[in-house]
């Protein structure tokens, strides 16, 4: 990287922490520290939401996926903006009317304390363990492309999270969030105009969609019913609907950054304008993995992505037969580059059966290509056998570090940071404030002062970053770290959904019957999660319908509930 | 607990109108943008297949 690059990366990222900090200067009690004193206006609200939920793994694996599984997963979003007018007619103006710190508060007022707890500790489980999945994602890949120690770059990127939250708490984390959001939204344009601009002169923008068409790349919406099928219109629209609905909803991470409103009006604004924005930026960004996927059929792309493990593979008793599947790589893509050129020139002469031919030769062309591909995957995977064969996290960046020009990669690399600090800073202080308020507070020692809350909270958050930063180190574990964290999320979201939702439409339900229908239905999720094929978006729409059938089963409806009733013990 | 005067003022923030359009202008624009995005989608997924 050039001098230049480390000028941009480290004068970005130090000019929005210090930013954030200098701005926001140490919260005075415990509801600047949780909701920034009620201060944001609703586009810090939406831009925050917006960087909240969005992680360096959306930058790092989404292109990498578009590159590998094409638009598809575009449909995991469609359930969103349904669930942004939803949470801002049902959900915000009860979260507003008992002035909760936390939405798992809301819930004693409703039930009890052992639902609130119930709720509350199945979120600092989940998101606990997220929170080392997200910043154990960047640092994996940063630490090889950049050459850096990962436990290292794990604890740099905790330690600058653990310093702006710990000092300023939500508003700093809100702040630092709207000027991270606009760094990474340009840093995307950015790259989007430079790789439309590095693919070949003649090729123009609807020849290059048309290839990638050609080769499964923009297949957007599929309507097909199958349960199996990861991401459909379906699943993407239901399952998706109820996952950004307990998400947004019932996660602290989330909603202390919309409840930090000055009023309602300005909390729902900053939902919608979510609502309103995600699923074009998702596009942006899964188009600009489709961009460089055309890039790499003109231009040769590496056998395997991540060159650090085939760079060991290479110092292995395996080097001849890796030698072997690199020339038989060059080979393929030769032809494929023959047949992908020769499409892109008929695309001009409106003849369809010589366009439907070139397609078959670049398909053809393109299958010989993956299978060996394929085969340098098996030969990684025998010669190091503890290696990681999933290569579409690096695919993005390899490009990024070949291909921008200087300056740029410094700023690529920022966006990819940013992402990562204020995806985490968001959950460190969701979780300190959770864990504060729900428990501390409430059971342990409920009549300290303020100051002495605030104190324990800003402990409880730096204790969760370097919990994060530990569990971290077991995120190796995992294969495929963007699928990993939404499945962590979806086996959790549905229960805690049910039990919101039992709260706020169904007064007639009473606590213990929701309680043990919540842990009933928790355990029929991770049941169905280990001994069936089920689509994971699914887990959020069961979890939370068996929560609300099994809660009417167990305790009938014959309790009345009286709603909403502000509470002054919280 | 808030006084009554912070409550009338916390009821009125609950009935608040939005700076621009109505709530359900602003909910039909959202939904609205949804659907034409995933019809672009939808004919985008055939057109280039």
């Amino acid at each position: 990287m050039s001098g230049l690059d480390w000028a941009v990366l480290a004068g970005t990222l130090f000019a929005i922490v210090a930013y954030g900090i200098w701005k926001t200067r140490g919260p005075s009690n415990m509801a600047d520290f949780v909701h920034g004193g009620y201060r944001d206006r609703w586009l810090t609200i939406g831009l925050a939401v917006m960087a909240t939920q969005a992680s360096a793994i959306t930058f790092l694996s989404m292109p990498g996926q578009a590159y590998d599984d094409g638009m598809r997963f575009l449909q995991f979003y469609f359930g969103l903006p349904v669930a942004m007018v939803i949470l801002s007619i049902a959900f915000i103006p009860r979260f507003y009317r008992l002035r909760v710190l936390t939405a798992y508060e809301y819930l004693e007022s409703r039930f009890d304390l052992k639902t609130r707890q119930l709720a509350a500790f199945l979120f600092l489980l989940q998101r606990g363990l997220s929170a080392g999945i997200t910043i154990y994602a960047p640092a994996i890949v940063l630490s090889k492309v950049l050459g850096w120690p990962l436990n290292a770059t794990c604890l740099a990127i905790g330690a600058v999270v653990i310093l702006y939250t710990v000092a300023g708490g939500t508003r700093a984390v809100s702040q630092t969030q709207k000027h991270q959001m606009v760094v990474m939204l340009l840093g995307m344009l950015v790259a989007f105009v430079v790789i439309v601009h590095k693919l070949p002169p003649e090729l123009t923008l609807s020849k290059a969609v048309s290839i990638a068409g050609t080769l499964g790349k923009m297949n957007v919406v599929d309507f097909s019913p199958s349960l199996g099928s990861r991401y459909t219109f379906w699943s993407g629209l239901t399952g998706g609907c109820f996952l950004a609905m307990a998400y947004f909803g019932t996660d602290q991470s989330q909603v202390q950054r919309y409840l930090s409103g000055r009023s309602v009006t300005e909390s729902r604004l900053g939902l919608l304008f979510n609502g309103l924005l995600k699923v074009p930026m998702q596009f942006l960004i899964l188009f600009v993995g489709v961009m460089v996927f055309v890039f790499y059929q003109f231009n040769a792309p590496p056998l395997f992505f991540n060159t650090p493990e085939l760079a060991r593979v290479a110092a292995t008793p395996h080097a001849s037969e890796l030698r072997a599947l690199e020339l038989q790589h060059q080979a393929t893509f030769a032809r494929k580059r023959a047949a992908v050129s020769r499409l892109a020139a008929v695309l001009d002469t409106g003849d369809a059966g010589a366009v439907a031919d070139a397609q078959a030769r670049v398909r053809a062309a393109a299958a010989d290509d993956g299978r060996v591909r394929e085969e340098a995957r098996a030969l990684v995977a025998s010669a190091l056998p503890r290696a990681e064969t999933h290569d579409a996290d690096y695919v993005f960046l390899t490009f990024v570090m070949a291909n921008l020009p200087r300056g740029l990669v410094g700023l690529l690399l920022a966006v990819i940071l940013c992402a990562a600090m204020s995806s985490t800073a968001s959950e460190l202080t969701a979780l300190g404030g959770c864990t504060v308020v729900d428990f501390y507070r409430r059971s342990f020692r409920p009549a300290a002062t303020d100051a002495h809350y605030l104190r324990v909270a800003k402990l409880a958050t730096g204790a969760w970053g370097l919990l994060a930063v530990g569990f971290a180190a077991f995120a190796a574990l995992v294969d495929n770290l963007i699928q990993a964290v939404n499945i962590l999320g979806s086996l959790f979201y549905g229960t805690i959904l049910g039990i919101f939702l039992a709260a706020f439409f169904f007064p007639r339900l009473r606590a213990t019957p929701v309680f043990v229908a919540a842990l009933l239905s928790e355990i029929l999720v991770i049941a169905l999660w280990t001994w069936t094929s089920i689509g994971f978006l699914w887990f959020n729409v069961i979890g939370c319908a068996a929560v609300l059938a099994l809660s009417f089963v167990i305790g009938g409806s014959n309790s009345a509930a009286k709603l909403d009733q502000p509470r002054t013990q919280t | 607990m808030a006084d009554t005067t912070d409550e009338s003022r916390h009821r009125a923030e609950l009935e608040d109108a939005p700076p621009f359009l109505t709530w359900r202008a602003i909910y039909l624009l959202v939904l609205g943008a949804l659907a034409v995005e995933i019809v672009l989608g939808a004919a985008l997924t055939v057109a280039v297949r």
